[in-house]
């Protein structure tokens, strides 16, 4: 076998190597990205319940045009795979969401902070923390 | 024994060479793209969900310059501007929202509240207040 065969063979291996760290990353990747995503989705569902709360009268247990006194079901905020922290507020809710697979820094869990402004009707800030 | 004619051997000889770029090639791009994943992970700050983690991590930050004082009874951080300028939009907000909530589990009205202060310029550099999450 000649040189050059044998550098391939070895560049082959090495690619081919690199492949697969690329693939698991990759998997990794769009894990954290599918949990971020599915984390969202679980606050835009919580905020619907604290908008319903937002509309209600204070008669019937609403908060008349606040979110204060608003409490989520727990499963809602705790999950199998996710764990979601409110701080409630007159006209916006911060939620801080934990995922269950490991974040960008491999060590914490997939993290996620968002805050809905009822002024806005929108969130005004959505922000992957790891 | 088959006959290679020398015209036959300088074609395989190609052949392989450009096999060889091309693997070389792949290579180098692949593996730049986990350097560049790895350079934008690495000193990436998370502070973790468990607050028995949060002292030391806020001990070591001492240490190493990014905070001066941390009162978690007054919500108040104050940062050295320098190191904190380091860190992205992303991590201080994090940070700021974990400390806030760290800070929280010790007041008696549960409310996440958290002002991060630069040392010299005093300048508000993050808060969580009753306007909400600001981070500069």
């Amino acid at each position: 076998m000649g040189a050059q065969q044998l550098l391939i063979i070895v560049l082959i291996t090495f690619v081919v190597g690199l492949g697969i760290v690329t693939g698991i990353k990759l998997v990794s990747s769009f894990n954290q990205s599918n949990e971020r995503d599915m984390m969202l989705v679980q606050m835009g569902v919580i905020v619907g319940e604290a908008k319903k709360h937002y509309s209600s009268p204070k008669s019937i247990g609403g908060g008349e045009g606040s979110f204060v006194g608003f409490t989520p079901s727990a499963r809602l905020t705790n999950t199998d795979r996710l764990r979601i922290y409110l701080d409630i507020n007159q006209g916006h809710i911060i939620f801080q969401g934990f995922g269950s697979v490991e974040g960008w820094d491999g060590a914490t869990p997939v993290q996620l902070i968002a805050q809905w402004d009822q002024a806005l009707a929108d969130w005004s800030t959505i922000t992957p923390v790891n | 024994m088959a006959v290679r004619t020398i015209e036959k051997a300088d074609a395989e000889d190609r052949r392989q060479r450009l096999i060889i770029i091309s693997l070389f090639s792949l290579g180098i791009l692949v593996l730049s793209y986990l350097v560049y994943d790895y350079m934008r992970i690495i000193n990436r700050t998370t502070l973790p969900e468990d607050f028995d983690a949060i002292d030391p991590i806020v001990a070591q930050w001492r240490a190493e310059g990014l905070v001066d004082s941390f009162d978690a009874a007054q919500a108040k951080v104050v940062v050295n501007e320098a190191e904190w300028d380091r860190k992205d939009r992303d991590e201080k907000i994090g940070i700021v929202t974990q400390l806030a909530r760290y800070c929280a589990e010790k007041s008696p009205d549960r409310k996440w509240r958290i002002t991060v202060l630069g040392k010299r310029s005093l300048v508000v550099l993050g808060e969580i207040g009753h306007s909400g999450l600001r981070v500069q």
